[in-house]
């Protein structure tokens, strides 16, 4: 039927049905039948055949072991999982069928290989479990950074029928926590949440599995770690560990258990307690690089404040921006740190110099968990370790003052090095060889080593002592023993003197110019060599192995000390940039107001020449009495109102991610939540329209904002007509200041919110809601008839647009321009459009023509209503419809019959 | 504008008779020559724009320079700006706001006052646009200046400040265009000025960018002490290690009104030139000779001939006591008092140097020994004696033999003389730690240790050339920051030195980080070895070739120093090695190894021949 390796594969194969199996054969790991074929396309290599006996031939296609780094990091990139299946004993030892096994499971989330990481970006495996109970949905979530060990848990909650706005939140929640690919049962449903999904077996996750693989994980019942009555969050946890468990099975050294041995314990991740935003404010506010093409542009929040030196840093940066605080103490022990190095930029340097292309301790510590590590980088690790100490002696060595005690708290955290490093790096060579055979451990550290060390240095004398007494019994002068790659330890003669060789000597090997022979002596001698080898290489293994599992064992102290190195690296690189760009601490308190004093967009700073960028001022308050909740900020395009509006929330992100700030003077009442919706995009993948994507964002923050929040309005309903457009943003600036249509609890205080606009008839709204207030773009109209920006924001209402200036600048032929001066002409003379509204963008201090009466209007409510997050986007775009027919005919002066899609559409 | 008349009206065509009647200057012609005497070059411009940003009160400051400074030249401030009104009238022909009437010259406390700066770099520009706004104003305004006439004044947007790009530094004078140094040498001179400006001003932070690279680099730090921030700047500056090296000292002279401080660079930072030594007089960066050579004199017994240490020093004086307007460009002062400036500066410097001697900071870069037994021996009239005038006074024939070359000491081997097998050679021991004393079959021999050593080691690398030296890796390869100047000459250089065995690559801006050395040098400190090499090659050493030159640097600094103790065995292995060179009687820079005491000079001194 079938050969044995054939019916071995299959055997393998069906432990790992949706992993791509890599069946080591020799040299090669070979892929086979549909996985032959998925790999040949993935990595543009020969598809073939190989016959397996009775007349099978199967699909093959494989790739040589030592470039197989390169091919593991393009199919686990494409989010292929790769089951790695290894010979399991010598094969020149064994007889018959060579014994195989699956040793790892390579994917996304559990990779370990440099070149399958991103050493500026976490790495973090995670699992989900959805429960649901009475009307309550409970998304349970558990995420293992097999790098370092960090794990974290976290229970999100939902009502019933909300499984979408769910799933955004963990999606969220997830790239905070590196998330790149996410376990699940394999009934769940299919969330969109951009990450692979592998999926497991519905046994795995059950409440009792997962207590078993807690207790065989950390030795504690769920009790221990709050987990007994958070059950979704448990199985969650459970799940994720039986995937580690298979994904790095066998992996690690003989005897060592498989799972990541360095796991820490898990710890609660609560949304709550940090800064947070939706994808769009993400990519509106440019806070982290979408893609390796930006990512050397330094076109991003990160990009600008990314100085550190180490990969450790860089993540630590990274996680930080993804996930600013907003409990006032961490803030502020964080700006202590920055502003102590800012004191001292000798220190900083000096901190900065140490770091660049140090050791990345925690990657190592996930590779050396594993038994991945090579001994050089245990070496790399332990010495790394130690290295720590020398940087806390050089904190404390500073000069004593306000802030030196932030950085004695890092110092005490660098120090000591577990002694378990100290005993590695002392038996390791300064550079120790990569294999095991003599070049890793020290001489005089180890009996075993040294006597096998020893045994091999006689042997080899042994050998010298045979060649010279070869050559004296041969009387062959040339006479040489060298060792040969596939032959061992051979006589070497040159062709002349091959004839005198003895006649018990065996040929074993003729060359152009040379023969090759051996003789017993010399053989018995070979193998007492090999030997001796294979003796030293196990005493170095068994020891290196020994200190590696004690070192390991001391993974919380490792955690300790990478973690305390990535925040000093983080500290002197923030410290650096404010020195550099003159950034200055801001000032954190928990009320509702927010005030920058010359205010500067980081980014588009960083981009300017020195004093190219215009600071401007803000002050916001959520109660409208020391400041404006709303500011409605007028102006033409191009003239900086979205830079303006953008400044804000960076500013707020870099305050509370612990960070000095681009402004003179900042004041920031701690945000809980940011929403921005600058700048338009299509989402035509998802088959939504430009105002489809703002009508969602809208919503989503519209529902999401609290009096805590930061709101970032741009130019919203500029993607339907115009009245539509004004009817709506008019709506919606009500509704978050307090105005007809405000839910209750905006009744006193609402977010903090910019708006920018275009509709000049909205700034009539700073009359009517007591808590906005107007502010316009300076311009400054040049005796050519062109347009000077000036770039400074100022109280008071925009007069008009500019758009045909604009327009000019940009270069339209100049006879549309002197065209739309007609036209505009025309129409500033003409009575203006709908009266309604020009009624009311002329009354502001006066009594009000108000379209819509005091009480809230039911076209907000329907508005606010709107489950965005729950309906389909044809029912979505049939609400907005609907929404719409009733604007216009409000707009119109009449009241129009209630459509009936709106009631099935607004639940 | 007051620069609006063209420059051609001045050329007015001669008379009938040949002759040209007598006129008024037109205006922009007047501004030309007058800048003549100020702008003579693009580092000349940035000085003055950089001493126009601090006078405004800038505390940062960012300059962007191309085409070796004679295509743009920027320099954008945070300072007061110009308010809207007088932003014209800056570029008046002694129109200033530093100076208001005679005696305001009696007070100077900017740098400016003359009022000549901006009109005459707007007189010798193809093209200048100022963009200022001051604090109070909405907006910028800006101007624009073509081939010296000014555009209208239009509003701009800017922060609070002022920015002024020179594009085409004379443009309109194509003589004095021609007459320009080379691009590195203007490069120099430009980072020269930005360096001063620190320096002078550690306070205010101040970027460089000249064609792409980025020289100067100074973030001004707060709550420091004058010395710290004198150090920040001075590690911007030169480099870091020298900063922290170098001495910090003050001193104050009540008579006078003087008052003194500064950086006294360590011994081993010294180079081949004096274009590190820094004097400011109240904040001006000034050339004064007699200054510079009060330093050197403090140096006196810490280096030798030719060599002058890195050294930042800022005088202070009650500006009634300094006359600045002694020629346009301001680099040259006269004070009151010359002689007590003179004495102060010799004085607090040489204090500093012998309060440091003692402790081991400075040691390493002591090369005399500092035995009194020993140097007694000598009985000389100074305390330190000198070994470098003892090989200068050898070479030279002893005509200027001081305090321990005596003329029969100068029966010196020539340089390049040809290669004579040295006879066998017993030691007696070693002399000041410098000589190894042996006897030969004519008579006394001296061998200066590391002349000899320097020759044994060069041949051993010259000898591994072409092989590949033999090199030796370092434990843990060190990181080294250069300078920008030793950072080209290691460019330069790499190639060669990599052939001798120098393993080392670029690291970050200024870096290099080694990880391997000769093995012939093993001995040397490291990181003094590769600063030791790249300083010869930038003081331009007398060895011909490249390469030979490289090697002949990497002996002089692999080998075993002055001051060394040696005991007999090492001596004799020296000796050994040395006889077996094929050039045993020159070190590679072409100075004696040995010199001979002939046996019948000694019996004819005691009188005994």
């Amino acid at each position: 039927m079938s050969t044995p390796v054939r019916r071995q594969y299959l055997e393998q194969k069906a432990r790992h049905p949706d992993a791509i199996l890599f069946f080591r054969l020799g040299d090669f790991y070979e892929t086979f039948d549909e996985d032959a074929k998925l790999v040949a396309a993935e990595l543009d290599i020969a598809l073939t055949a190989k016959s397996m006996g009775g007349g099978l031939r199967v699909p093959l296609a494989g790739v040589p072991v030592r470039s197989v780094e390169q091919h593991l990091t393009r199919l686990v990139g494409r989010g292929h999982r790769v089951a790695i299946c290894e010979q399991l004993e010598d094969p020149r030892a064994s007889r018959g069928l060579v014994r195989r096994g699956v040793v790892r499971v390579v994917s996304p989330g559990t990779a370990l290989e440099p070149a399958l990481l991103e050493a500026g970006e976490a790495s973090a495996c995670a699992a989900a479990w959805l429960t649901r109970s009475g009307a309550e949905l409970v998304l349970g979530l558990a995420a293992a950074e097999i790098t370092s060990g960090a794990c974290r848990v976290a229970e999100l909650r939902g009502r019933r029928g909300g499984e979408a706005a769910l799933w955004q939140r963990a999606r969220e929640l997830l790239e905070r926590l590196g998330a790149r690919e996410l376990v699940l049962s394999e009934d769940a449903g299919e969330p969109d949440l951009g990450l692979p999904l592998p999926r497991r077996p519905r046994r795995e996750f059950r409440a009792e599995a997962a207590a078993r693989a807690l207790a065989a994980q950390y030795g504690a019942p769920a009790a221990a770690f709050g987990l007994d009555a958070r059950p979704a969050a448990l199985i969650a946890l459970g799940a994720l560990l039986s995937y580690l468990n298979e994904a790095l099975a066998g992996s690690a050294a003989a005897g060592a258990r498989s799972a990541p041995a360095h796991l820490a314990a898990p710890r609660w991740f609560e949304l709550e307690q940090y800064l947070s935003w939706d994808r769009a404010t993400e990519r509106a506010l440019a806070l982290l690089d979408a893609g390796p093409q930006e990512r050397a542009g330094g076109g991003t929040l990160l990009g600008v404040i990314d100085r550190c030196s180490s990969a450790a840093g860089r993540r630590w940066l990274r996680a930080a921006l993804r996930a600013p605080l907003v409990e006032r103490e961490r803030i502020e022990r964080r700006l202590e740190r920055i502003e102590a190095l800012l004191e001292r930029p000798g220190l900083r340097r000096a901190v900065g110099e140490r770091l660049r292309g140090s050791a990345d301790l925690e990657r190592l510590l996930g590779r050396a968990a594993s038994g991945l590590a090579a001994p050089p980088e245990l070496a790399a690790l332990a010495n790394g370790l130690l290295a720590a100490a020398g940087l806390a002696e050089a904190l404390r060595g500073a000069e004593a003052d306000d802030h030196a005690s932030a950085l004695d708290g890092l110092a005490e955290r660098l120090e000591p090095a577990p002694e378990a490093a100290r005993r590695l790096a002392e038996a390791l060579e300064p550079r120790p060889a990569s294999e095991f055979g003599g070049g890793v451990v020290r001489a005089g550290v180890d009996a075993q080593v040294d006597r096998g060390r020893a045994a091999l240095e006689q042997a080899q004398q042994q050998l010298a002592e045979l060649e010279r007494s070869l050559r004296r019994e041969s009387g062959i002068e040339g006479l040489r023993v060298n060792r040969q790659r596939t032959f061992g330890y051979l006589i070497e003669l040159g062709r002349a003197q091959a004839a005198r060789a003895p006649a018990d000597w065996e040929r074993r090997q003729s060359l152009r110019d040379r023969e090759r022979f051996t003789e017993p002596r010399l053989a018995r001698l070979e193998r007492e060599i090999e030997a001796a080898e294979a003796g030293l290489a196990e005493a170095e293994r068994l020891l290196v192995e020994q200190l590696r599992a004690a070192l390991v064992a001391e993974a919380a102290a490792v955690r300790r000390i990478a973690g305390a190195l990535a925040r000093l690296d983080a500290a002197a690189a923030l410290a650096a940039l404010a020195a550099e760009r003159n950034w200055t601490r801001p000032q954190l308190e928990h009320t509702g107001e927010l005030e920058i004093e010359g205010g500067r967009h980081p980014i588009v700073e960083a981009a300017a020449a020195e004093g190219g960028f215009v600071p401007n001022d803000l002050r916001l308050a959520d109660d409208g009495r020391r400041a404006p909740q709303l500011l409605l900020v007028t102006g033409p395009n191009m003239a900086g109102k979205s830079t303006y509006l953008r400044q804000a929330a960076l500013i707020v992100i870099l305050a509370q991610l612990g960070s000095f700030v681009p402004a003179a003077r900042a004041r920031v009442g701690l945000v809980d939540r940011i929403f921005a919706r600058v700048g338009a995009h299509d989402d035509l993948a998802g088959g939504r329209s430009t105002f489809m994507v703002e009508m969602l964002e809208t919503a989503r923050l519209l529902h999401g904002a609290t009096a805590r929040s930061l709101v970032l309005l741009d130019e919203i309903g500029r993607g339907t007509s115009t009245w539509d457009g004004l009817a709506i943003a008019r709506a919606v600036a009500e509704s978050l200041a307090g105005g007809p249509g405000a839910p209750a609890e905006r009744r006193e205080r609402g977010p903090r919110t910019l708006f920018a606009t275009h509709f000049h008839e909205l700034t009539a709204l700073a009359g009517s809601l007591e808590r906005a207030a107007n502010a316009a773009v300076l311009v400054e109209e040049t005796e050519a008839g062109g347009l000077e920006f000036l770039y400074r924001v100022e109280a008071g209402a925009a007069d008009r647009s500019y758009g045909v200036q604009v327009a000019a600048q940009a270069g339209l032929p100049a006879e549309v321009i002197e065209r739309a001066r007609t036209l505009l002409g025309e129409l500033e003379r003409a009575p203006r459009g709908p009266p309604p509204l020009a009624a009311a963008a002329a009354g502001p201090g006066g009594p009000q023509l108000m379209l819509m009466p005091p009480a809230p209007h039911p076209l907000l409510h329907d508005l606010a209503e709107l489950d965005v997050d729950g309906i389909t986007p044809l029912e979505a775009i049939s609400a907005l419809y609907a929404l719409r027919e009733q604007a216009r005919a409000e707009l119109r002066g009449l009241q129009p019959e209630r459509p009936e899609r709106r009631a099935e559409a607004g639940s | 504008m007051s620069l609006s008349q063209s420059p051609r009206a001045a050329s007015a065509a001669p008379g009938a008779d040949g002759r040209r009647p007598i006129r008024q200057l037109p205006e922009l012609v007047a501004a030309q020559i007058a800048a003549g005497e100020v702008i003579e070059r693009p580092a000349a411009v940035l000085k003055e724009l950089l001493e126009n940003a601090l006078d405004a009160g800038a505390r940062r400051i960012s300059v962007q320079i191309t085409g070796a400074g004679q295509e743009c030249i920027a320099v954008h401030d945070d300072g007061c700006g110009i308010a809207r009104a007088d932003a014209a009238l800056a570029f008046r022909r002694h129109a200033t706001s530093k100076l208001g009437a005679v005696e305001d010259l009696e007070r100077l406390e900017s740098y400016g006052f003359r009022g000549e700066a901006l009109p005459a770099i707007a007189a010798a520009a193809g093209r200048l646009r100022l963009v200022t706004r001051t604090a109070q104003s909405d907006a910028a305004v800006q101007i624009e200046f073509e081939q010296g006439r000014a555009g209208p004044v239009r509003p701009a947007a800017r922060a609070a400040g002022t920015s002024i790009e020179v594009w085409e530094l004379f443009a309109g004078q194509p003589a004095r265009r021609a007459f320009q140094a080379g691009a590195r040498a203007e490069r120099a001179a430009l980072t020269r000025a930005a360096a001063d400006a620190v320096l002078a001003r550690p306070g205010r932070s101040l970027r460089l960018e000249i064609d792409g690279r980025r020289p100067l680099e100074h973030a001004a730090a707060r709550g420091l002490s004058p010395e710290s921030a004198l150090r920040e700047a001075a590690g911007a500056v030169f480099s870091r290690a020298a900063a922290e090296r170098a001495l910090w000292f003050t001193a104050r002279s009540e008579r006078a009104e003087l008052r003194l401080d500064g950086l006294a660079g360590a011994p081993e930072d010294a180079r081949r030139s004096r274009e590190r030594i820094r004097l400011f007089v109240n904040g001006r960066p000034v050339h004064d000779r007699r200054l510079a050579y009060a330093v050197g004199e403090a140096y006196r017994d810490w280096l030798g001939a030719g060599q002058f240490p890195l050294c930042v020093l800022r005088l202070s004086a009650p500006p009634a006591a300094v006359d600045v307007n002694i020629h346009p460009a301001k680099t040259e002062v006269k004070l009151r008092d010359q002689d007590a400036a003179f004495s102060l500066v010799q004085r607090a410097i040489r204090r500093a140097l012998s309060e440091a001697a003692a402790p081991p900071r400075l040691e390493a870069g002591l090369e005399f020994a500092d035995d009194e037994a020993v140097i007694s021996a000598a009985g000389g009239r100074r305390a330190l004696p000198q070994p470098r005038r003892l090989g200068r006074s050898v070479r030279s024939g002893g005509a200027r033999s001081q305090a321990l070359a005596e003329p029969a000491l100068a029966s010196a081997f020539e340089p390049g003389a040809r290669a004579a097998a040295l006879p066998p050679l017993r030691v007696l021991g070693q002399w000041q730690r410098t000589f190894i004393i042996a006897e030969g079959p004519a008579g006394l021999i001296l061998v200066d240790q590391h002349a000899a050593h320097e020759r044994v080691v060069y041949e051993r690398l010259l000898a591994a050339d072409g092989a590949g030296a033999a090199r030796q890796p370092l434990l843990e390869p060190i990181t080294i920051e250069l300078d920008a100047e030793q950072a080209s000459h290691w460019e330069r250089a790499a190639a060669e030195l990599s052939e001798l065995g120098v393993e080392a690559e670029a690291w970050g801006e200024r870096g290099l980080r080694l990880s391997a050395l000769p093995a012939a040098a093993a001995a040397a400190q490291p990181e003094a070895f590769v600063r030791g090499i790249l300083e010869d090659l930038i003081g331009g050493r007398e060895v011909p070739e490249r390469f030979d030159r490289a090697a002949a640097s990497a002996a002089c600094h692999g080998s075993v120093r002055r001051g060394q103790v040696l005991d007999t065995a090492a001596m004799s292995a020296l000796l050994r090695d040395l006889e077996r060179c094929q050039q045993p009687h020159t070190c590679p820079h072409g100075r004696p190894t040995l010199v001979e005491i002939d046996s019948d000079d000694v019996l004819r001194r005691f009188g005994r021949l």
